[in-house]
């Protein structure tokens, strides 16, 4: 199974398996949690479905119900709002045709500064990134120029 | 996903008590793997994201971890896969800290169930809040491994 005898066929099965995993995910992993849009434009289809909105912003609000921007589309929420009007939110709710609306199960606001947390996240993984691979370059160097000799030489 | 820093951390603490540094590298990459995996089939490959779902499950790390040690040396391979599998399932015991209000930080048990799982310590934005404690964890890790290098010398 770690040899190198039969290499290339190995490489081939990995790949083949993680490709067959990734599509069988995809088909099985179709009802849970579709983007938004998929919803409003197909209400039938996805009725009571559960939707997880990472992002949203409060477009308006009314008496027990209010409404959101996703990225990808709008929506009214039936509810209340944890954040006034321009505020930002993550909610998970049923989505359900009539209307189309989503019936909230649960939300929280998220923080003004989200931006600047992202930033200061990925600037913080960038290094992190970089310092990993100079440690690995310590101990694991690509030498294909080597690698063609000794392949030569073994001819 | 947290950030890279926290995973770094996840997996380097307990890379201390393996002894050969290559291994040991391969084990901090292997942590890295899913996410690596999944934003390459995501921003370069362009698939669902639900395709990339498999990247963050116990035996999706199985086959990332056998297809990434098909390029170490031989002589390595074997122990070089278990610390890339170790590895990515520190990543996704770390990504179960997550709370996405119950929709599961990712789906662990692929292709079996399609099932999302989290424990929901932390808000997905507050991560960064992880950064001083990692780097604590971190120093005391790296602080231990010297110590103990000394007293096997």
């Amino acid at each position: 199974m770690f040899s190198n005898k039969g290499y290339g066929w190995k490489l081939g099965a990995a790949l083949a398996l993680i490709a067959a995993m990734g599509v069988y995910a995809a088909r099985k992993g179709e009802s849970i949690n579709p983007p938004l849009w998929r919803c409003v434009v197909e209400p039938r289809r996805w009725d009571n479905t559960m939707l997880w909105l990472p992002y949203a912003r409060v477009v308006s609000i009314h008496d027990a119900e209010f409404e959101v921007a996703a990225t990808d589309a709008k929506i009214r929420v039936i509810g209340k709002s944890p954040v006034p009007v321009g505020g930002r939110l993550t909610l998970r709710g049923i989505f359900r045709a009539d209307g189309p609306r989503i019936e909230l199960i649960e939300s929280r606001s998220l923080p003004s500064d989200l931006g600047r947390r992202r930033l200061l996240m990925e600037v913080v993984s960038v290094l992190v990134v970089l310092v990993v691979l100079a440690n690995f370059m310590r101990h694991f160097i690509l030498r294909p120029q080597v690698l063609q000799v000794h392949r030569s030489e073994e001819r | 996903m947290p950030d890279l820093f926290t995973h770094l951390v996840a997996a380097r603490a307990p890379g201390i008590f393996v002894r050969d540094k290559r291994i040991q590298a391969l084990l901090v990459i292997g942590t890295f793997m899913p996410d690596i995996a999944y934003k390459g089939l995501f921003w370069v490959m362009q698939t669902r994201e639900t395709f990339g779902a498999a990247t963050h499950s116990f035996v999706g790390v199985l086959l990332i971890s056998y297809l990434c040690c098909l390029f170490v040396e031989e002589s390595i391979r074997k122990p070089g896969f278990i610390a890339f599998a170790a590895g990515g399932w520190i990543h996704i015991l770390v990504d179960f800290i997550k709370f996405n209000l119950g929709a599961g930080s990712c789906r662990p048990l692929l292709p079996f169930s399609p099932v999302g799982f989290e424990i929901g310590w932390i808000d997905p934005e507050n991560v960064v809040l992880l950064i001083p404690i990692d780097a604590a964890i971190l120093a005391v890790a790296v602080l231990l491994e010297r110590r103990f290098a000394r007293v096997q010398q």
